[in-house]
């Protein structure tokens, strides 16, 4: 079983969704990540790690904004992708990163370098799996999750095909758009993990716009194995708020993503 | 070759979300292209809103200046709204309204592109948007207030180097967020499949008129065409229909900005690496990590750290030639047509001159060279008077 199956599977065992927390590698700056980036982990099931990148397409300006920061601060993808050694012994580690990041480097020295990390899933945003197939593969070979995205405008054949493509879990975005906070969850959340999970045996998780331990609760709630936090964590590490106090306003997600049903 | 691929570029690098509309995209211009009320009407507004056919017109003076080759321009700049952009946007604004879309979104750089759209949205009723970054607000001023004058809202772009790029990467991010009734009108032959063909198809009417009006005038086709190419939707437009004709040479001028070697310029096919940017595998500006660079010239249309990939493709193959062309050089070649042509270029197509007049020196004088002119220069007025150090 992969370290990020077992995630979900212990999270799931104790009537919880997982905790998919999201930080920038290397933001605000590379030492300063490190600190952060284990207070987040102390309380996540899962660390998604970012790697920063000038032109983020798929990202709201929360992301965008630590994405500066921490090439400001000079974070460089093997530096960012080197720090994911230490946090890889804690809990399972994701890149997220954008396909010219991948393509830069080569896909089989890319997977290979963060293979070395112990980094244990990739998603690549930009990439749809017609496009991805020969780094997908390389994943697979290096035992790497290759994570697919559905989005709501994802039609059915296609979603069936992402739901037999993706390992780990499926990402399933919330809602048109980038990343970043919102007041108001998507009212679609219930009914798009319900269709994901008649074609999709593996756990399912939720990301795009989930902010506060209401939204959690409602994913939760909505039948979803796991929930990603992205925007609202960076956001707090972006004003520098201590670490401590990142890490307490992630376990305020993690308590409100247990189930209700189950306890 | 494989559908949305040039070679090794092209391709389709997008977010989930865009990945259906692309396809509802690709499937709508496949039928509309053969619709024959579609085809009518666009044939319509080429001619009687656009002013089209553009006429290919003899530059006397300029050929005696060069002392070689006879250089003919084809006068892009005479085009409704000043420059070749409405042919693309025509098409795609008619498809965007056949396809029942309201809303129509654009990025621009000089803000050809986005004054193009806003005439197209205001002559079909479409609500237009336009993204434009912060600093070529500043330097093409004029062509701002007209967008907004024609009913357009203008988003000033605040991110990255606040030029086209980073303009593209906000329509790019509206679209992800509004796919449902937005249509994303691109500019340039760039973008994700299917926007290079599109646009390249809907600019060929370029290089089908120039082909009559070569035939006309000199009883034969071109010796070499020459174009500028930032995205290069005018170049690919000029080059297209005589690929397969290779007598006919093709030259694309890049932006040099303050020279290659200073690393100031925007000219990724003479400088750049393999990459993906906006959607689509080209060549691009990046460094070791793969960071887009910050790019410089000083046309805003030609800044822009990528190109269409067929461009890449026609390079790799041999098929066409790309040169870089420096600031200096373009605005020569502005100050010459200007004063010895009456024809005032935009600072892109001055790149495309000056390229032009480099090789009729170096040609017979009965061969022919095509220019395309792709735009009017009014919107440049102010920065080349500065350039110059003209007072006022």
């Amino acid at each position: 079983m992969s370290t990020i199956a077992e995630a979900f599977r212990l999270a799931s065992s104790e009537g919880r969704c997982a905790l998919l927390s999201y930080v920038m590698g290397g933001d605000p700056d590379p030492e300063s990540f490190l600190q952060y980036a284990s207070a987040v982990s102390a309380n996540s099931d899962i660390l998604e790690v970012g790697i920063p990148f000038s032109d983020p397409i798929a990202d709201g300006p929360t992301i965008q904004a630590a994405s500066v920061r921490a090439l400001t601060a000079a974070a460089g993808v093997r530096g960012v992708i080197e720090a994911c050694s230490s946090l890889s012994e804690r809990l399972p580690v994701v890149i997220m990163c954008y396909y010219n990041t991948v393509h830069r480097m080569g896909e089989r020295e890319f997977v290979s370098q963060i293979s070395a990390a112990g980094v244990s899933g990739l998603i690549v945003p930009d990439l749809p799996f017609e496009e991805g197939n020969a780094l997908f593969r390389a994943c697979r070979s290096a035992g790497i999750d290759g994570i697919l995205l559905a989005s709501p405008a994802t039609r059915p054949v296609r979603a069936r095909e992402i739901a037999s493509r993706t390992r780990g879990f499926l990402y399933v975005v919330s809602r048109y758009g980038v990343t970043g906070e919102r007041e108001e969850l998507s009212s679609q959340v219930a009914q798009l993990v319900s269709s994901y999970r008649e074609i999709s045996s593996l756990p399912i998780a939720v990301g795009f716009g989930i902010a506060t331990p209401e939204h959690v609760r409602a994913v939760a709630s909505a039948g979803a194995d796991g929930v990603v936090v992205g925007s609202a964590i960076v956001s707090r590490i972006g004003r520098r708020d201590r670490p401590e106090e990142v890490s307490s306003f992630v376990a305020g997600l993690r308590t409100a993503a247990r189930k209700s049903a189950t306890l | 070759m494989t559908k949305g691929w040039f070679g090794e570029f092209g391709g389709r690098y997008v977010p989930e979300t865009l990945v259906g509309v692309l396809e509802e995209l690709e499937v709508a211009y496949r039928r509309l292209r053969k619709d024959r009320e579609f085809r009518s009407k666009l044939n319509y507004y080429n001619r009687y809103f656009g002013g089209r056919p553009t006429p290919l017109y003899f530059a006397r003076r300029l050929t005696e200046a060069a002392g070689g080759a006879r250089i003919y321009l084809k006068r892009e700049d005479l085009v409704h709204g000043g420059a070749h952009k409405f042919n693309n946007v025509m098409g795609q604004a008619l498809m965007a309204s056949m396809m029942g879309k309201r809303r129509i979104i654009a990025e621009t750089g000089a803000g050809q592109h986005g004054v193009a759209t806003a005439i197209a949205g205001a002559a079909l009723g479409l609500q237009t948007e336009i993204y434009m970054g912060r600093k070529d607000t500043e330097r093409q001023r004029l062509n701002l207030i007209r967008m907004e004058l024609l009913g357009a809202s203008v988003h000033a772009v605040d991110s990255g180097s606040r030029t086209l790029k980073d303009a593209i990467n906000e329509a790019l991010r509206d679209w992800v967020t509004n796919a449902t009734d937005t249509y994303y009108l691109l500019g340039s032959a760039v973008g994700p499949h299917p926007y290079p063909e599109i646009v390249r198809d809907f600019q060929s009417i370029i290089g089908r008129e120039i082909a009559k009006q070569s035939a006309a005038a000199e009883g034969r086709p071109p010796d070499l065409i020459v174009a500028c190419v930032g995205g290069g939707s005018n170049a690919i437009g000029a080059f297209h229909p005589f690929l397969r004709n290779r007598s006919v040479a093709l030259l694309g001028a890049q932006a040099g900005g303050l020279g290659i070697e200073t690393g100031k310029h925007s000219a990724p096919l003479i400088a750049g690496t393999a990459g993906v940017l906006h959607g689509s595998r080209s060549r691009i500006l990046q460094d070791d990590d793969g960071q887009i660079l910050e790019t410089s010239s000083i046309s805003a249309g030609l800044d822009y750290p990528s190109v269409g990939p067929e461009h890449a493709y026609l390079q790799q193959s041999g098929r066409a030639r790309y040169t870089a062309v420096t600031d200096a050089q373009a605005m020569e070649a502005f100050r010459l047509l200007s004063r010895l042509e009456g024809i005032i270029p935009a600072l892109e197509s001055s790149h495309a001159v000056f390229a032009a007049m480099e090789e009729a020196g170096h040609m017979p004088r009965d061969a022919v060279i095509v220019v395309n002119l792709s735009g009017r220069g009014d919107k440049d007025v102010e920065t080349a008077a500065s350039y110059m150090g003209l007072k006022f």
